[in-house]
Parts: C-alpha cells; structure tokens; sequence
C-alpha cells in the first residue's frame, strides 16, 4: 500500500475494476492512482490481466464494473477516441499503426479534426519539431511499413505527444528493443515525466522497472495485490508479490552427459528476407546431440528465415544444412528433425481438427490404409501421446480450438517429440504461456535433450534463453556473430553481440 | 466509318468505356476502405433498372438518370447495413443481394412493364459537342463529341484521385482500409467511414447502370441487362492497383473490346464469329488479372469485417 | 548515442501469405475456418430465415395483383401437393445440388471456386462430346458413361486452369472464376453458332444425343437418373472428407494453409486436385441437363445454377446432408415459381428473391454473432 501521504489528484484514479472473459476473471476488482508526472510501473507475469485493465483504460475492450477518473473528472469510455479525447494514449505490443501511411499521414491521421482537407506541409514540419524535441530521429515522409519496430514505436509515442496526451500507456514497450537502446528509451520516458506527462509501464521485466520508474504495481491474477514507491522497497520484496505459487524447480540440471556426435550442422545459410528483415547472410552453427544450442538474438534479424529453412517451408538461396552428415534439402524425415513453430496458432496447428488429427497431420501414412483412416489407431495413439505430456482435454477427438495456449503448446511439442527425432527446433517456445505452462515446456524440452535429441532454442527473452541453454549462439543481421559456452557468465558479453556491439556494451 | 482508327470507333471507346469507369471509380473508393464488393452488380442493375423507368414513367432520360444514382444509393446503404454493421461475410451477402437485386428487377420489369421497356426520348443524353474543342481534327471528334455525362465521368478521375489523396475523408479510407484496427485504435471512425463509402459507392455505380442502359444500349432495360459488367468493375479496380488514373486506362482498354463488338464485323466479317467479340473483355481482364495481380499489395484489410 | 544504427530491421512479414507468395486479396490462409465458423447456423436460423423469405415472396407476388390463396395453392402442388409437383421439384433440385457439391469440395480446401457456372457448362459439352460425337460408336450404356466421364473431364479441366493460374500467378481464384465463367458461357455459345451446332437447324443446339446415352427416367415421369447420381455424390462427397486421408489434408488446407505447410501437406497438389474434382462436379451438373432433360446442348441451358448453387452450398454450412436437402427446398422455389408464372403471370425470377433472402439474413446474423462472440471473449 502507498506508503507516503496521498498525492495531489491523481492523473488517473481507477476504482473497483472488473472484467471478465466467459468464465474467466481477468480484472478483478483493482483500484489504482497514478500521479500526475510520474512513471509507474506496472508489473506482473504473462496472464496477470496488466494489459487488459489497460485496454479497458484506452477503451478496447469494455469494464464489467469500476469508475476511471482523469485529473479528477469521470470518464465513460466508449472507445479509443473516447480515451484520446480524454488526454490518454496507448502504445501497444502489437504497434497500432496503418502501414502504407507515411509519418506525417500518420500525426495528421491522428489529430482528430474534422476539417475536409489535410495540410501535408504542416503535418511534416510538426513531425519535424517534434522529433528534434524528443530527439527521436524519425523523417515525415517515411512510410510506416518501411520502419523497423522500434520507429514504429517512437512513430506511436510521437504521436501521442502530438496529441499532447497527459497520460501515456505503455505496453511492453522494451520487448522489441536491443538492450542499449533501452536506456535511451528511459531517458525519453523520463524527460517526458518531467513535462508533466505519467507514464504507466505494463512489464514483466524487474530490472527495468528498479531502473526508471517512481511507483511500482503488482498485478497478480486479475488483482492488484501491492503498491509502493520504488525508493520504498527492494526487488525482492517486490518479486516476491509478483510470483505466487511454490517457486520453481530448483535452477535447470546441465546436461547429464556431455554433448554427442553433431546432430546438425547450418553452413552459410543465405535468404533473402522479408521486406525490412535481414533475412540470413551467411548463418552457421552446429548442435550436438544430447544439447541445447540457444539462439540469442533481437526478433528480426533471420531467426523466422533460419527456422522456416530447417522447416523445409522455405528454400536459402546458398547454403547448406546437414543432420548427422548428410546434407539434407527440403524437408527432413521426421526422425531427423522437428519443428515447434514461433506461432502455434498459424503455423503450428489447425485450431478446427481435433487434437488425435493434430498430433499425426505430419506423419498421416502411418495411420491410414488403402487411402482411409485407421480412426482406431488415431485416437490410440492421440491417447498415447495425451498422457505422456499430461494434456488436459477432453479426449482425442476434442477441437483444439477449446484448450488453453499451454495444452496447445503440448500438442505442438508432443507431435514434434514424437518421433524422438535427433534435433529439434524449438521457437518461441513459451510465448504467451503462463508460467506453470511454460515450465512444463522447457522440462520437456530438457528432457528430450537427456534422452539425446540435440535441441536448438530460439527465443527473444534473453533471460530465458540463457536459463535454458548449455551453449548460446547469437544471430545479428543474418549471422552468427558470437557464441558462448558460459551462457550465464557472459550475459553482457552476448547483450552486446546482440546488437552488434563490441564486448564492454558500446553500442 | 474508317475501320480500326476511325474516329467512330474510338469515340465509341470513350463512350463505352464510361459505365465501368465510373463504377470502378466508386468501387476504388470502397476497396480502399476495406470493403470487397459482390454485390457492385446488383447496384448498377439497380440502377439501370430504376433509370429506366422513371425514364419511362417521366419521359425524361435525365430523372431517370438521377433516379438511377439514387437507387445506388440506397442499395449501397443497405449493403453497408449489412457488410459493415452486421459484419455479415462480404462474398456470401454479395452472392444473396445480386440474386434478390436480380430477382427484383426483372419481377418488377414483367410486372409493370410488360411490353417492355425503352425510354422513349433520351435527347437530353444525346452527344453535345464541346464547342472550339470539338473542332480539333480526329481528337475533337473522338474526345469532345460524347454525351455530357460522359464528360462528368471522366472529370471524376482527378476528382477521385484528390478525395483519396488530399481529403481528409480519403485519409481516413485508407486507413480504414490498410489498418482498420489500427485507425480504430487511433479513434477513426471505421465503420461510419466504411458505411459512407459505400453509399458514394453504391450511387456511383447505380449512375453507371443508368449510363450503361440510357446511353450505351438506347434506353432499353432487359433482365439481367447488366450480365457481368459489375464484376469486370471489380476485377479492374484490382488490377489497376486501386489508383484512379490506371483504373482510366484499364476502362478504356476494355472500352475497346467493347467497341470492337460492333466493328469487328465489318472488319473481319465471318471470320470470327459474333460470341468470341462478346468474349473479349472477360477475357481481356482475365489475362490482365494474371499478369497484374500482384504486383503492389493493396490495402490489407479489404473483405475483413471489424470486429470491434 | 552513438552514430552507427543498431536498429533490427521490422519483423518477416506475415507468414500466412498464399501459394506462391502473392498477396491474396481477400483472404489469408484460413479461409475454410473463416467459412465455417461464419455459416455453421443452427437449423432453427435456416428454417427462420425461410420463414422469412416465402411470406415475402407471397407479399410481393400479391402486389402484382395476383390473388393470395391462389398463389399458396399453385406453390403447394408445385412442389408436394401433386406427383408432379414432386418429380418437378427433384428435377430442378439435381442440378443446383451438383453444382452446390463441387463448390463445397473447393471451399472445404480452402478455395473460392465461383465457377461453377462455367464449369457446368463446359460440362455440358463434354457431355455432347462423351454422348455424341464417341457415344454413337459405343453400344448401350457405355455411351451414356462416355457422356458422363466427358462432362467430369472437361469440367475438371476448366477448373483445373483456374487452380493453375493461382498456383502460377497467384491469382485470387475468386476473381479467376467469376471472369471464366463468362468466357465458358461465351465460349460455349460459339461452339453452338459454329463447330457443335445441329446440321441444317436455325437454333443454336447440338446434335440430339442418341437415347442409348441419355439418363434413364425413373418410374415413368420426368424424373431420371440424374436423381440418383447427385445422391450418390453427396454420400461420396461426406464419405471423403471424413474418412479419407486425402480428405483430411484437403480440410486442413482449407481450415490452415501454412500450418499445413509447416507439416509437410503437399499443399500444391492437394489445391488443384480440389479444384479439379469440384469442377468435375460442376461439370456432371451440366451433363445433367444435357443427359437428362434436352437431350442435347442448348444455349442458355443453365438458369443461373452456378450461383444457386454457390447460395445452397453456404446456406449449407459446407455440409453435403444439408445441401441435399437445401437444394430440394430450392428446387421446390423453383418449381412454385416456375408454375406460378404460367398460372398468374409473374416473373419466376421471384425465385431469386425467395433464395437469396435467407442468405443475407444468415450471412448478418452469422456476422453479429462473431462480433458478438469476439466482444465477450475480449
């Protein structure tokens, strides 16, 4: 609870807070004050409802229940413009920007007159000044989909100073940031405190918040369960209201055995890219059987191409790949490798069938006869594999499209171990799994790699990665710039590959 | 008449190319907004059929015209109720609104109009040559001699260009139409946005009905006169990449096919039989299609309804 | 900060992009989930929605002055009231049926597939081609099969082209069909003015097919064989998808494309074998007519059965039980309408009014129910 004498009225005051999704109670019950000029921190796991209070904040999804009042007066938001007419702006994880807009279509989009014309010499002299003010660094006539994700960001922040919004909402905002540019981006967050402006900081990250902001949050299960000024508490104190049940398994065992023989080897990838990504130039690395080989490295520079290659999805336009020494092209036998995709969703399953039709869709000639199904053997085999990697569903032939992320995410890996292949390549593994769920993924993972499989780890929480991993590899611009095989020793050292950095962090 | 590069069948080009520009035209609006419109042939049926009975009914080819344009109207705003508010899927409510448009128009036709249906006087549409530019030799015969419709159609082409580029409100389409989220999020109105688009939409190609049968097939109204020229609409917008000046070029391209129909006899005579010319402009937008489809990526949202 | 940009460039763009890479219009790879969450109605919404449409169609009929109880009498032995009306109903129901089948097999995959007008037609000369042209040199039946294999076949192909420019070009299909079905409509026309045309006949029809090839007719009436054919299909359309392995990859394309990638579907194939056998559907469509009904290829021989067919096959949900019985209610429509025309004068085109109204109420009741599903779920 606030330890300090009540502030003046606050920027935002929300009382009593509700919202639930069908069964589930995302918000419940939150009461917070966030002061005028401040940065407050937001805190709390994957699923802990942080971003859905603040969407309902911004007027994106709508309360159950609960009062919002801004700088004292009560507010109905209907919608985002409601919000916006309110002072307010939002700046999510997924950036909310209209792509082929340039940045000055961008703010004057954004100004909200109704006049029928738009002044394209006004809007980018505005961009202009703007920029320079808050040393952004952003060009009126770019166009929105031209930029990477961190201009997309300061496109969105810039905007909302345009609207000279008094309370900005941040969503994860470091998420798509190299870890020195973070920094930065909290030199910018605090000279805008100092304009008068709050801040609120969704996060899940400690560190950062101990770094920038003057009042920590913790949500936790829907709830709002401590508050404090950051000069008045300790990290652990906090940590410990953000994590709730029994703490974690004791820290991952290494590798009982020393690595194998090589399981894969990628020489000289080369592709092309997506527009705006830096596609592979020239990727090598190796793993062995019976390691994780964890891949560190901000999204965009070739893991998606690297992962969809070893997928047989996508052809490199040079290189080659070779699992225990024959050099492979195209897809891979399901002994060889398997793939967890970085979206469950889109690549990794097709939410209408049911589980036992997921789980075999790579391998359907095992279970058909004379071109129809073995409808026995499927869901045997689906009942097989739901016990072995405790999925909670209904049955075999239960639609995926009910279960949670977690039991999804099973299905994914159950299909992917199944075939006990010799490398597995896992992406994104636990994205948007809660903790529990995540760690029932990374046991599996580890587990696989006991029983010998070689398993390469992409995954853009470095912390994470380096948890996981024996051996860490980073990818920059489309290569493989440094490995480490201390992974937790030479965080800083990796932190700086990351970007491209020399060793002491110099950008 | 002076064949292939006479000034009658060029002239023609202009004039039949005018009905699909103009629906193109509105049609290039609603897709830049997000909405993908099947139904585009029930609004120039609708409007063609209007057009021509209140020409009847009044004698004058003009009300019929604005009759038709405002029957478009009225069909786009019933479609936007549907596709845009009710969120109903954009191809399925096409196919069911061109079955009842169809249904209507020709239980309507049978019932009042029994002995058909031809306007009687459409002077009012006729040709007016452009005085001084007219004169102009071959240009001014082929440009300037058209029916003063034709001349507004063509207008429409930097008019549409400045709404989508310069106007607020073609700010906001395309925002609605790229990133309708996005602009939901930054507080755009989408759907009021969407919901008059199609209106604008619905009354362009409602007149293009109207100019279809008043000034092109003489005032006469047939079931299903229209016969596919909405979804030719539709596959020009697409390939012209959604910019009105390219969407001006494919319209002439296949004003000529059209106009081909009507020459190509007396240019080739028995060679080539009469189905093959009526053939010509699918075919012409099929291969344009092929080769045209994908080159720029357009507005990312079209056909994707708000689910907000 | 320094002067050197450490920037990581924007994320790959989205994965779910179409075959060949091209930027699908309308859809992303998901399209047979959208569909079917979309026109999954219950059977109360259905028979509501009819419920809906017929008084309408009665009140308008009503307008152009014809009497009330007349018009509910003549509809009532048009379709159950008279044998007539029955065998009436079950002839005007096969061929929307068979269109509605090819278009739900290409849907199901994930296709757009509007063609089936065009497909049918193409159809319709396969027929004649099959039934004629080989038939008269065939004994018995197997001209009748010939027919048939000629229908399946040429509508297969014509489909098949569509299936090839995608995959070729990346055309959006839907668009690709709706343009081929007026070049098949034309095209077929030309065959009729020229090369296929009846010797020393002003109409513009092929030859009479000899009897041995037609659709045999059933207990005497005017109903034939063409009954039993869309029956069998609808048993083998059902039977495919949901016990067949080929059958299963096809859904799983259709409901997610690049998750099907990522498992090793061969995606290409399985698209134009879709297609393919959707056309060939279509095409049997066409052969019905020409094998069952005129005995010979007719210009104009199909009233609009493509987008009815289209229409049954949404209505339907993709099912094929529910499109057999959709496409006898509509074949019933038909068959009031039809009869309603000659005995009070109005246009059977009040049809299309009668069917198409079910579609757009279920098509915004479908969509406020996912806005309203996504409002609750956040």
């Amino acid at each position: 609870m606030t330890a300090e004498a009540p502030p003046p009225t606050p920027r935002l005051r929300l009382r009593g807070m509700r919202r639930s999704f069908g069964a589930v109670r995302a918000v419940r019950d939150v009461d917070l004050d966030v002061a005028p000029g401040s940065v407050h921190a937001l805190l709390g796991e994957n699923g802990a409802g942080k971003s859905t209070l603040m969407n309902i904040v911004y007027g994106i999804h709508r309360r159950d229940a609960g009062s919002i009042a801004v700088d004292g007066r009560d507010l109905d938001v209907a919608s985002p413009a409601d919000a916006i007419a309110a002072g307010l702006a939002m700046v999510h994880q997924h950036h909310m920007l209209v792509p082929s807009l340039t940045v000055a279509e961008t703010v004057a989009l954004a100004t909200g007159s109704r006049r029928p014309t738009w002044n394209r010499r006004a809007a980018a002299s505005r961009v202009r000044e703007l920029s320079e003010r808050l040393r952004l660094d952003i060009g009126p006539n770019a166009r929105i989909q031209d930029l990477s994700l961190a201009g997309r960001q300061r496109v969105e922040i810039l905007t909302a100073v345009h609207r000279d919004a008094r309370l900005l909402i941040l969503d994860e905002p470091t998420a798509i940031l190299a870890p020195s540019e973070v920094d930065p981006f909290f030199e910018l967050l605090r000279r805008m405190a100092a304009d008068g402006r709050s801040i609120i900081l969704i996060t899940h990250r400690m560190r950062e918040v101990f770094a920038v902001c003057d009042t920590i949050s913790v949500m936790r299960k829907g709830e709002l369960v401590f508050t404090a000024a950051t000069a008045d508490t300790t990290p652990a104190e906090v940590l410990g209201h953000v994590v709730t049940s029994a703490p974690r398994k004791a820290p991952a065992v290494a590798a009982s055995r020393a690595p194998g023989a090589v399981a894969l080897e990628v020489d000289g990838l080369e592709a092309p890219g997506a527009a705006g990504t830096t596609g592979l130039a020239g990727c090598s690395l190796t793993v062995r059987s019976g390691e994780i080989v964890g891949v560190a490295g901000v999204e965009g520079n070739g893991q998606g191409d690297l992962v969809a290659i070893l997928a047989g999805v996508a052809a490199p336009s040079a290189g080659a790949i070779r699992l225990a020494g024959e050099p492979v092209r195209g897809r891979a036998r399901r002994d060889q490798l398997t793939v967890v995709p970085e979206d469950r969703h889109h690549e990794g399953l097709v939410l209408e069938l049911s589980v036992a039709e997921n789980l075999v869709l790579d391998h359907l000639g095992d279970f058909t006869r004379g071109g129809l199904l073995r409808r026995r053997a499927l869901a045997e085999h689906a009942r097989r594999q739901i016990e072995e990697f405790a999925i909670v569903t209904p049955g075999p032939a239960a639609p995926l499209r009910s279960m949670s992320g977690g039991n999804q995410q099973k299905v994914v890996l159950a299909r992917a171990l199944g075939s006990r292949p010799a490398v597995l390549v896992a992406s994104q593994a636990t994205r948007g799994l809660d903790p529990g769920a995540a760690g029932a993924v990374l046991d599996k993972i580890r587990e696989a790699r006991d029983h010998g499989t070689g398993v390469l780890y992409i995954g853009s929480d470095l912390d994470e990665v380096l948890d996981v991993a024996d051996r860490v590899v980073v990818l920059y611009g489309g290569r493989v710039v440094g490995e480490s095989v201390e992974p937790k020793a030479d965080r800083a050292r990796i932190a700086a590959w990351m970007v491209g950095g020399r060793e002491d962090g110099a950008a | 008449m002076g064949g292939i590069l006479g000034i009658y069948f060029w002239s023609s080009v202009v004039g039949l190319a005018a009905p699909l520009l103009l629906a193109s035209l509105g049609e290039t609006l609603a897709q830049r907004s997000g909405l993908f419109t099947i139904g585009i042939e029930g609004f120039m049926l609708g409007g063609a059929f209007t057009s021509v009975a209140v020409g009847v009914w009044t004698g004058n080819a003009v009300a019929g015209l604005f009759a038709g344009l405002a029957a478009g109207a009225v069909l786009g705003a019933v479609y936007a109720l549907l596709v845009v508010y009710a969120r109903a899927d954009q191809v399925v409510v096409g196919i069911g609104f061109n079955l009842v448009v169809l249904g209507l128009t020709s239980l309507f036709r049978r019932t009042w109009f029994e002995g058909g249906m031809t306007v009687p006087d459409q002077s009012s549409l006729a040709a007016w040559d452009i005085p001084g530019l007219s004169q102009i030799p071959w240009i001014g015969g082929v440009l300037f001699s058209q029916s003063p419709v034709v001349y507004v159609v063509y207008l429409l082409v930097p008019v549409t260009s400045w709404v989508l580029w310069r106007s607020r409100w073609g700010l906001e389409m395309r925002a609605a139409g790229d990133g309708a989220i996005a602009a939901s999020a930054q507080g755009i109105p989408v759907l009021s946005v969407r919901f008059w688009t199609m209106v604008v939409n619905g009354a362009l190609c409602g007149a293009a009905g109207a100019i279809l049968v008043l000034v092109e097939a003489g005032g006469v109204f047939a079931d299903n006169i229209t016969s596919g020229r909405g979804y030719l609409a539709l596959a020009l917008t697409m390939f012209a990449r959604w910019l009105p000046w390219r969407v001006l070029v494919g319209a002439l391209v296949f004003g000529a096919a059209d106009a081909l129909q009507y020459i190509g006899q007396a240019i080739v005579g028995d060679a080539i039989a009469p189905a093959l010319f009526l053939m010509a402009p699918y075919l012409l937008a099929l291969v344009a299609w092929l080769f045209m489809s994908n080159k720029v990526p357009g507005p990312r949202d079209i056909g994707v309804p708000l689910l907000r | 900060m320094s002067g050197i940009r450490h920037e990581p460039p924007a994320v790959a763009a989205d994965p779910a992009a179409a075959v060949g890479d091209a930027p699908v219009v309308v859809r992303g790879s998901r399209v047979a989930t959208l569909l079917l969450r979309l026109l999954d109605h219950s059977w109360v919404a259905l028979v509501l929605a009819f419920i809906v449409s017929m008084p309408i169609g009665l009140l308008l009929i009503t307008l152009t002055g014809a009497d009330a109880g007349e018009v509910v009498r003549v509809a009532f032995n048009a379709t159950v009231g008279t044998t007539n009306g029955i065998v009436n109903t079950l002839v005007y129901a096969t061929p929307r049926l068979l269109v509605a089948l090819g278009a739900i097999v290409a849907l199901r995959s994930g296709l757009f597939n509007m063609g089936g007008e065009g497909q049918l037609q193409f159809g319709g000369v396969g027929a004649v081609l099959g039934g004629y042209y080989l038939g008269q040199y065939l004994p018995g039946p197997l001209g009748l099969i010939a027919a048939l294999l000629g229908a399946a076949l040429l509508g297969g192909i014509w489909a098949g082209i569509a299936a090839l420019f995608k995959l070729w070009r990346g055309a959006d299909e839907m668009i690709v069909t709706l343009l081929m079905n007026f070049i098949a409509t034309y095209f077929v026309l030309f065959l009729l003015q020229g090369p296929l045309r009846e010797v020393d006949s002003s109409y513009n029809q092929s030859e009479r097919i000899p009897d041995a090839a037609h659709l045999p007719r059933l207990f005497d009436t005017r109903l034939h064989a063409g009954v039993i054919l869309a029956a069998i299909m609808v048993l083998a359309v059902w039977f495919f998808f949901s016990r067949t392995r080929l059958g299963l990859e096809m859904r799983s394309v259709g409901l997610n494309q690049t998750a099907s990638r990522y498992q090793g579907l061969p995606i290409k194939g399985l698209l134009i074998g879709a297609m393919v056998v959707s056309g060939a559907i279509a095409g049997l469509a066409g052969a019905n007519e020409v094998l069952g009904t005129q005995y010979r290829l007719i210009q104009g021989f199909s009233a609009s059965y493509g987008f009815e067919g289209l229409a049954i096959a949404f209505l339907a949900g993709l099912r094929p039980g529910r499109a057999a019985i959709l496409a006898v209610v509509f074949g019933g429509i038909y068959s009031s309408a039809s009869s309603l025309q000659q005995a009070v004068g109005v246009s059977a085109s009040i049809a299309y009014v009668v069917e198409g109204i079910p579609i757009v109420l279920l098509a915004a009741f479908s969509g406020v129910q996912m806005l309203m599903a996504k409002r609750r779920a956040g």
